[in-house]
């Protein structure tokens, strides 16, 4: 039976817990601060959750530092996730926050994602585990949200100039 | 920043944008998201909708002498405004930001969602209805007027004011790999007619023609009707028709904010003898739940058809460059003859641009799979397959359904007859591009990984679950869920357009097409529509309807200041 993003939360692992949890309490604890004004969407914690499951999507991608990914390329790419969300009807952008918000609930994050210690102390092998249990569920509304979470990070860092040296695209032509 | 681009000598090589124009100065458009107060406009014709549909009615109707008003939900974007940037482009000018989805999220849908719809991007493939099509539209259907004899000439008028011809130009790579591989293989493959004129062959059509060059509604018959004194609202959304005594009195819509997301406070009414749906398939039969068309045997929002799209990715050993050059220009539809039409399902084969945001996201996997797959941009090549849904009762298509806001979704549960033609096609494209020289083909699909020979691939491919959310399904192509039929139990309009249920109703777009077509529908809307167009003209003037000549005269028409509007705030009264 098909479920959609809105029956994931009223549905989903635990339940009438879910709503009554959501929102009451985040579990992140994340090290990642970026200038609220430059936000369109995400909130603070929703902000620390991107910013866990990105280095994840875009491993190999984005430029690194010791092993991890430059704070200027963390930033874009948590950027460029809420601008490819803030192009979303509200019903989607609602819906999203709220799977961005279980993610983020000490209560339920560790049953949905079997990641029990905060995102920042989490590995990226450990995120990138939880996202390929997701991504290869059984159930559907789990692949579901990875893939809405892959698209919009793919979306958020491809479309920035920033990408594209990499990758050996030279942007759009000149017309002279 | 981008925009310089379009400056100097280059600007006077391109095309030049109708928006620009002086005349363009006397033409009445209105961004609705400026509203300062609710307003009512009245008028002979509203459209809602720019697109193929909405588009070619408003030119015909135009023509005709009869006061137009056409309304848009998305933006008012021009050339000026087309700087070939995915980030720019998917917000400004795709339905839901380039994210729209069907219901279980397994179908990404592209549809457009600014002022010409889907026109200003798509990527200008134009064919005929298919005869084999049009003839199951007979038989299962009753559309007896639906003869490639009879259409004809409403295709041929269509095409030349379009510029519609064979693409002249070599393919580039990325076309010539499914060329040079089905021709090893003996698939037969041919050129694909497109809808430009003085193209450059850029391959951002995706994106927003910046030279004008592609024969969409944004630059052709809605400044036609503009100049013929139609008038375009923009950022409004149609939230309802409001009824009386069996025939529509007014249609109600809300202004949308500057963000164009979310109706602001304003309505707007339009009061006409006759009213036009023409949002395409999904928005169309959703205006016509919200307004409660009546609609005694379930069928608005039913059959809805998305020629379903799996995608198989090659490396290929020379460089691809498959982000330039005309995106599409080489077709088969093989595999929609080699069995009966309503048969196991078929499919055609046609190929993808590939720009960054639009591939790394629609690629699989991520992390370091998914970086190794970008960093072959340049060698990547993708063939596409459509499924010709539709023709067979194990492909009934999805149904149209309301968000609690009225916002539309799709419910497209994919059958086990469709994922078989899934598979077939994906084992097709691999054989295709490893007969090209392909190093690796990489099914787009989750529990696939890059294939070194086609031996490899045929077990593979044969082994993978065809599952939602693990085969990667698109669509660019939105068809049904107003279909046309000669009896009312069967459809919502009859072949004319008209509503069953309501006198001075019509849908003229591709949510009138009973199944999908086989083919990338925009000619098929224009040919349909300008007939039906055409007869929905004379049907109000008693007149002959206009035809529509080569070449618009846009430029040398003033504005006849038909259509008033009435910018004041009115009680919601029925008419």
């Amino acid at each position: 039976m098909p479920l959609t993003r809105g029956r994931l939360l009223k549905t989903g692992f635990a339940g009438g817990l879910v709503l009554a949890l959501a929102g009451c309490a985040h579990s992140n604890g994340s090290t990642f601060h970026d200038d609220a004004a430059a936000y369109k969407v995400l909130d603070a914690g929703e902000r620390g959750t991107v910013a866990a499951l990105a280095p994840a999507f875009l491993a190999g991608a984005l430029p690194t530092a010791n092993g991890a990914p430059t704070h200027d390329a963390l930033v874009a790419a948590v950027r460029g996730f809420d601008t490819a969300l803030s192009g979303l009807p509200p019903v989607d952008v609602a819906q999203i926050q709220k799977l961005l918000g279980m993610l983020d609930n000490p209560f339920i994050k560790p049953l949905a994602t079997g990641i029990w210690s905060s995102w920042s102390d989490a590995s990226p092998a450990t995120v990138t585990a939880f996202l390929n249990r997701w991504r290869f569920s059984p159930i559907e509304l789990l692949r579901g949200g990875y893939d809405v979470l892959h698209q919009l990070t793919m979306a958020g860092w491809y479309g920035q100039d920033r990408a594209w040296q990499a990758i050996g695209y030279p942007g759009p032509p000149r017309l002279s | 920043m981008a925009g310089d681009r379009l400056s100097g000598t280059a600007e006077a090589l391109v095309n030049p944008n109708p928006y620009a124009a002086p005349q363009a100065r006397h033409w009445k458009m209105l961004d609705a998201s400026t509203l300062q107060r609710d307003a009512t406009i009245e008028c002979d014709v509203a459209i809602v909708g720019t697109g193929a549909g909405g588009g070619t009615a408003a030119e015909i109707l135009a023509r005709s002498g009869l006061r137009v008003v056409m309304l848009e939900e998305g933006p008012l974007k021009t050339s000026s405004d087309f700087h070939m940037l995915e980030r720019e482009a998917y917000p400004n000018l795709y339905q839901e930001s380039a994210g729209r989805r069907t219901k279980d999220e397994g179908i990404i849908i592209l549809q457009g969602r600014s002022v010409g719809g889907s026109t200003t991007v798509n990527w200008t493939s134009s064919f005929r209805t298919p005869p084999a099509t049009l003839a199951y539209w007979r038989e299962r259907f009753g559309l007896d007027t639906f003869t490639p004899a009879a259409l004809a000439p409403w295709f041929a008028m269509m095409e030349r004011r379009l510029g519609i011809h064979r693409w002249e130009r070599e393919p580039n790579d990325n076309n010539d790999v499914l060329r040079r591989g089905a021709a090893r293989l003996g698939i037969p493959t041919a050129v694909i007619p497109r809808n430009v004129r003085g193209c450059y062959n850029l391959g951002y059509c995706g994106v927003g023609c910046p030279t004008n060059a592609k024969q969409s509604m944004l630059v052709t018959t809605i400044p036609a009707a503009l100049a013929h004194g139609a008038q375009l609202v923009s950022r409004v959304r149609a939230e309802r028709f409001v009824q009386k005594s069996g025939a529509v009195a007014e249609l109600e819509c809300s202004a949308l904010d500057s963000a164009g997301l979310r109706p602001g406070p304003y309505t707007l009414r339009v009061r006409a003898r006759a009213f036009v749906a023409a949002g395409g398939a999904i928005n169309t039969p959703a205006l016509l739940m919200r307004s409660s068309v009546p609609d005694p045997h379930r069928r608005i929002g039913v059959r809805t058809f998305l020629h379903p799209t799996v995608i198989s990715a090659a490396t290929m050993p020379e460089e691809v460059v498959a982000s330039s050059g005309a995106p599409q220009s080489i077709y088969s539809d093989h595999f929609l003859k080699t069995q009966a039409i309503d048969g196991p399902i078929g499919y055609k084969l046609e190929v993808p641009p590939l720009h960054p945001v639009l591939t790394s996201s629609t690629f699989t996997g991520l992390g370091e799979f998914a970086a190794s797959q970008m960093r072959n941009f340049n060698h990547l090549q993708a063939i596409i397959a459509l499924m010709r849904d539709g023709f067979n009762e194990e492909s009934v298509g999805g149904t149209v359904g309301l968000h609690g806001d009225g916002t539309p979704i799709l419910d497209y549960p994919i059958s086990s007859f469709v994922w078989d033609g899934m598979r077939r096609a994906l084992l097709t494209m691999a054989e295709i591009q490893f007969a090209a020289g392909a190093r690796t083909a990489l099914p787009l699909h989750e529990s696939a990984v890059p294939y070194h020979s086609w031996a490899e691939a045929r077990v593979a491919i044969a082994a993978l679950p065809m599952e939602v959310l693990r085969t990667r399904v698109a669509s660019a192509h939105v068809m049904g869920g107003s279909a046309m039929s000669k009896d009312e139990r069967d459809g919502v309009v009859d072949q004319h357009g008209r509503s069953h249920a309501l006198e001075n109703l019509y849908v003229f777009d591709g949510s009138a097409f009973p199944t999908s077509l086989g083919v990338n529908p925009q000619l098929s809307i224009y040919g349909m529509v300008a007939r039906n167009a055409s007869g929905l003209a004379a049907s109000l003037t008693g007149r002959p309807a206009a035809r529509l000549a080569e070449r618009d005269d846009a430029g040398s028409e003033m504005p006849n200041g038909r259509s008033a509007l009435i910018a004041e705030s009115v009680t919601p009264t029925v008419l």
